[in-house]
């Protein structure tokens, strides 16, 4: 569970292997038939390695523990309110990436409406060889919550 | 059709327009949901989300930055998306119409690299931002830079 100790530690790397029939789902899920998700032929006639996936697609990655879980937190309380992508190259079906997470603000704020907390979490995937090939980092408020802090058990 | 999208082709002002409009139905919301391993009844149970005081269930903020960067790769022609950011600005809901959009801000040019800042955002059906997104993208300056690059030549720089 998150608390303000675990600032700046990383979680340990959960390994995410890209497969096609994930991309084509994700994209279906979006309404997006771009073939370049969908056919290898095609997207490498367009220059790229191979199928891609969607910008958004490391929306998806998984992290080894449910976010809301380890804020302790209900659902209704928590806001996704801003997330920053940062690629370093596209992610290829067939990648196979460590994703870890690191949480880097955790602090309580004061607004008209009363008190929320504001947690920024960043996401990292490395390739196996180390190099990092994205970073995601989201912002999320939380509100309502009544008794005590988030992240206090 | 037209393959690819150079940067030499690109002016500041152009715009980008998603060709159709999404009508999130409930099981296009649920399947997106599912597509991104998310099951906060918030999204899927509708009773729980009434119970919760919404008016229904409510769809995931990144669905609409989704469509953001389906236009941002239909307008690049597999452009390479160097950065990508958002701010939620508004929930939506099931039967909503979302529309992405996007406007090229500025052409640089660092280094070899020639990048195209986009600000960009997503409209429901009464023209209500839902998000405001920012992208960078890189292209290749013409076809002949991007032969060069196939060939492993050093690139052209401007």
């Amino acid at each position: 569970m998150y608390d303000k100790s675990e600032l700046g530690k990383d979680t340990p790397a959960v390994l995410n292997e890209i497969e096609k029939g994930a991309i084509r789902r994700f994209a279906e899920s979006l309404g997006d038939y771009n073939p370049i998700y969908y056919d290898e032929k095609y997207a490498q006639s367009v220059g790229l390695r191979g199928i891609v996936a969607p910008p958004t697609f490391p929306f998806t990655f998984q992290l080894g523990a449910d976010l809301r879980e380890r804020l302790n937190v209900p659902a209704q309380s928590l806001l996704h309110a801003e997330t920053q992508l940062e690629y370093e190259r596209p992610i290829f079906a067939g990648d196979k990436l460590w994703v870890s997470s690191r949480l880097i603000e955790f602090s309580e704020k004061r607004s008209p409406t009363g008190k929320f907390f504001l947690v920024v979490i960043e996401d990292e995937g490395k390739a196996e060889d180390g190099k990092r090939i994205y970073s995601i980092k989201n912002t999320y408020i939380i509100r309502g919550v009544k008794s005590g802090r988030p992240g206090a058990t | 059709m037209q393959r690819k999208l150079y940067f030499e082709h690109v002016n500041v002002g152009d715009e980008l327009t998603s060709s159709t409009r999404l009508t999130l139905e409930r099981t296009q919301l649920a399947r997106y949901a599912v597509g991104v391993g998310d099951f906060n009844p918030l999204f899927l149970d509708e009773p729980y989300a009434r119970q919760q005081g919404l008016v229904s269930v409510m769809a995931p903020n990144s669905l609409a930055l989704g469509l953001f960067g389906q236009l941002l790769m239909e307008w690049g022609k597999s452009c390479r998306i160097k950065s990508l950011s958002a701010k939620f600005l508004k929930l939506y809901w099931p039967m909503d119409q979302l529309l992405a959009r996007g406007r090229v801000a500025q052409k640089m040019t660092e280094g070899t690299q020639h990048l195209v800042e986009i600000n960009g955002w997503v409209e429901n059906q009464k023209g209500e931002m839902v998000l405001r997104s920012k992208a960078v993208v890189q292209l290749f300056f013409n076809l002949e830079d991007e032969n060069r690059h196939r060939a492993s030549l050093p690139p052209l720089v401007g």
